[in-house]
């Protein structure tokens, strides 16, 4: 059940509803019985999965604050974060694993004996899994106490705004309000109801409209100057942006709305300056998820390296960061470029700051970071490598076209005025206009954003309800 | 809880009345639309007291490319991008609506278009193109309502969801009408451009570093259903119908072998003048490779050519009748 379909709406609305009139004590048995419902809609069988990781998690994480036994704890702890990888490991990266010992064994004439495997990927594996690995060391390293409730903590897995593609949630951010249970107030059903309306307006008329544009585009490339494929690279990046963090406003929104904060995942990403302050803007639940896990760890493990220790990390962490998006040499190489800008600017000492001095450094460091972060997508969104190279080849060797055409200019000043709303609404909402003030200060205001973000919806919004981007991952 | 209800309920309200009143606003500027291929040129055709003889309907690669005033009747070019059989069954069901069917209509084909990768390939939703009709004609509601029951309920929430995808070209399309030819209709072909043969060099060494797989596609039921239906109608309304195969640069005719065997028999057994455009009977569109876009679309040094053709094929099979 996709976010931006009329069956969700309807779901929501129901539960919703349930929510309010069930006393607090019981809310908790309704949002997992939603939630597993919502996991059932998609592939039934998958839930046996994620029960299996759940009651693993469960289990260990409680023994881990056992205050005996240290070496076995240990044991405990590493086999429950193996067992959560392993399983991600095997739905996702089989069949990539697969092939490259395909290519490997033919290299010395051998035939792969072990067959491909078909299935579809267990909804929201890539998230739920680092959410557990991320309760499973909070725990141990005794930041948080492990949860005696299996259905809390079953809930703060599987809860259905954030089970299919986040925000990854931290354990001391939500098991507290998962125990508190609270009423959402009226403020909280207001700004969660147009934060969810912002999230249609970015999916349904931002996204899928570039999408169209997008899917023609990489369909027919060849035909086209460097500049256009420039230009391609460019709308994708807004595609992107709007797809994702349109899911992620949905998902905030209705968590919103029934009491629930969730983390924010963006906060104006396309105005970073630098590569760095990107990854601080960008997909933050997943950023910081790897700052805290696995980017601080090992540099303090290879601390001995000295400034070696960061570039390491640095890129190992983005090769995993490339690898955790899909599976493919693209994604590593994706991830990979990303690691290189930010070891790039950490050796050559670029900061935001250089850029902050003045308006036209801004934008020049604005420019730069867009640019970079629209050619490295290249590699995301094109399904191989010959498409890639076709790509980069036409943006280097024929940029400038001869003539411009824009087959349709109706289409065109759509694409342009959709996204000028998105940046005039997010710009407004970064200078503290947020919907919470505009509810407490200007109610009518809100009132006519809403009514507009729904006209819109109702005259632009693509029809058909296309996947989220990141719902594959 | 009494308030929030309080809020609820006016925000329906106000949501329902914004909603009229863009319905009201866009349904008045539609109706003053006279150009364009979103609806302005069949509301003219609609409300021409002297309709067109004959009538062309087909996708972009019918839009752009075959002009009205090559043919020795008043014609009108109805064809719209991104279009199906569907679309073109429900135009003409509307023309039968309001009583204005043309006495020709020229229709292109493409066998692609009945072909699928896969069994049961799915159905196109061109038909959403005439959302604006979902009142006023049973094909396209009973057509549209089939795409899902979601679809059904946007039209039963929204007034405005019949505009949906449409609002800007009805905007600009209306300030246009303004000084619109009352006799003709408005067409203008996609002009050349010093990269157009670059585009096909280019399209061409891809397609030798990538080879086309050799597979047949499937014959697409879903799809097929709409023409025969399109020949009963004009049969029923005494109009003659002369269809033709667009001709095409670069083409996969292996895949397509089943949407053109399907063509060749419906066009045989109902027998209809039937043009089949290829390098053989004009072997003068296929040299020039600046006369194309890209594999499918020609600009005006071609697509002239090409009119001129389909007008010497209609004037041959008008007399006839």
């Amino acid at each position: 059940m996709a976010f931006n379909s009329i069956p969700f709406i309807g779901f929501f609305g129901v539960i919703l509803l349930l929510h309010f009139l069930l006393p607090t004590k019981g809310r908790w048995i309704l949002l997992l019985s939603a939630s597993v419902l919502f996991y059932l809609l998609f592939v039934p069988a998958y839930l046996l999965v994620v029960a299996t990781i759940i009651a693993i998690d469960y289990v260990v994480a409680i023994k881990l604050e056992s205050p005996v036994n240290g070496r076995r704890l240990k044991f405990y702890y590493l086999m429950a974060i193996i067992t959560n990888v392993a399983i991600l490991i095997f739905f996702k990266y089989f069949n990539f694993l697969n092939t490259n010992i395909t290519v490997l064994l033919s290299m010395v004439q051998i035939k792969n004996p072990i067959p491909y495997l078909e299935f579809i990927l267990p909804l929201g594996i890539s998230f739920s899994t680092f959410q557990s690995v991320g309760y499973l060391a909070d725990v141990r390293s005794g930041k948080i106490k492990a949860e005696r409730h299996l259905g809390y903590y079953s809930l703060f897995i599987l809860f259905f705004p954030h089970i299919s593609s986040g925000p990854i949630a931290r354990a001391s951010h939500l098991m507290p309000q998962i125990h508190l249970a609270q009423t959402a107030q009226r403020s909280d059903l207001a700004a969660g109801f147009s934060q969810a309306l912002l999230g249609f307006f970015k999916k349904v008329v931002v996204g899928d409209l570039l999408g169209n544009y997008v899917d023609v585009f990489y369909r027919s490339y060849e035909q086209f100057s460097g500049f256009a494929i420039l230009f391609a690279c460019w709308i994708f990046l807004f595609q992107l942006y709007a797809d994702f963090s349109g899911y992620t406003d949905i998902a905030t929104g209705c968590a919103r709305m029934l009491g629930y904060r969730l983390h924010i995942n963006f906060s104006l990403p396309l105005f970073s300056k630098t590569m760095t302050e990107l990854w601080r803007r960008w997909h933050i639940s997943l950023s910081t998820w790897l700052r805290d896990y696995l980017f601080t760890p090992m540099a303090i493990a290879y601390r001995d390296w000295g400034i070696y220790s960061v570039v390491f990390s640095q890129l190992v962490t983005f090769a995993i960061c490339g690898l955790w998006h899909g599976a493919g040499w693209q994604f590593i190489i994706y991830g990979l470029i990303h690691g290189v800008y930010l070891v790039s600017e950490f050796l050559l000492k670029i900061r935001s700051s250089f850029y902050n001095k003045n308006f036209f450094r801004k934008c020049l460091g604005v420019f730069i970071t867009f640019n970079l972060l629209s050619l490295s997508l290249i590699f995301f969104r094109s399904p191989g490598f010959t498409k890639v190279n076709s790509m980069f080849q036409g943006i280097f060797t024929r940029f400038l076209p001869v003539k411009v055409r824009i087959f349709d200019p109706a289409f065109f000043v759509a694409m342009v005025g959709v996204l000028a709303v998105l940046l005039a609404i997010e710009y407004f909402l970064l200078r503290d206009l947020s919907f919470d003030s505009l509810y407490q200060k200007m109610p009518k205001t809100l009132l006519a954003v809403n009514l507009l973000l729904l006209i819109l919806i109702v005259l632009f919004g693509v029809s058909s309800s296309t996947q989220f981007i990141y719902y594959q991952f | 809880m009494k308030k929030s209800l309080t809020i609820v309920i006016i925000f329906i309200l106000a949501v329902k009345a914004v909603d009229i009143t863009v319905y009201q606003f866009l349904k008045f500027l539609c109706s003053h639309t006279f150009i364009g291929q979103d609806g302005g040129d069949f509301n003219k055709y609609l409300s021409d007291k002297n309709p067109p003889a004959l009538v062309i309907m087909g996708s972009s690669t019918t839009r752009f490319q075959v002009c009205p005033d090559s043919f020795p009747v008043k014609t009108g070019n109805l064809a719209r991008s991104m279009t199906a059989d569907a679309y073109q069954l429900g135009l003409l069901s509307i023309m039968i609506h309001h009583h204005q069917v043309p006495k020709n209509i020229l229709l292109s084909l493409w066998p692609r278009n009945y072909v699928s990768a896969k069994p049961n390939g799915s159905a196109s939703e061109d038909i959403l193109y005439l959302k604006y009709y979902y009142d006023q004609s049973d094909f396209v509601r009973k057509e549209i309502n089939k795409i899902s029951y979601t679809e059904k309920l946007k039209f039963f929430l929204f007034q405005s969801y019949r505009f949906n995808g449409d609002a800007i070209n009805i905007l600009k399309n209306y300030l246009l009408s303004r000084n619109y030819h009352k006799d003709k209709y408005f067409f203008k072909y996609e002009m050349a451009n010093t990269d157009d043969s670059l585009n096909i060099l280019r399209i061409k060494q891809l397609h030798q570093q990538v080879p086309v797989e050799l597979t047949t596609g499937y014959l697409n039921r879903n799809q097929t259903r709409y023409l025969p239906e399109f020949i009963k109608l004009c049969r029923k309304n005494d109009i003659n119908l002369i269809c033709y195969f667009m001709p095409l640069l670069e083409e996969d005719y292996n895949f397509i072998g089943p949407g053109i065997q399907f063509t060749d028999s419906l066009m045989a057994s109902n027998k209809l003048p039937y043009l089949k455009f290829s390098e053989e009977n004009s072997p003068e569109l296929f040299h020039h490779k600046s006369w194309w876009i890209d594999g499918e679309h020609m600009n005006e040094l071609g697509a002239a050519l090409q009119s001129n053709i389909l007008a010497g094929f209609f004037k041959q099979h008008q007399q006839k009748k």
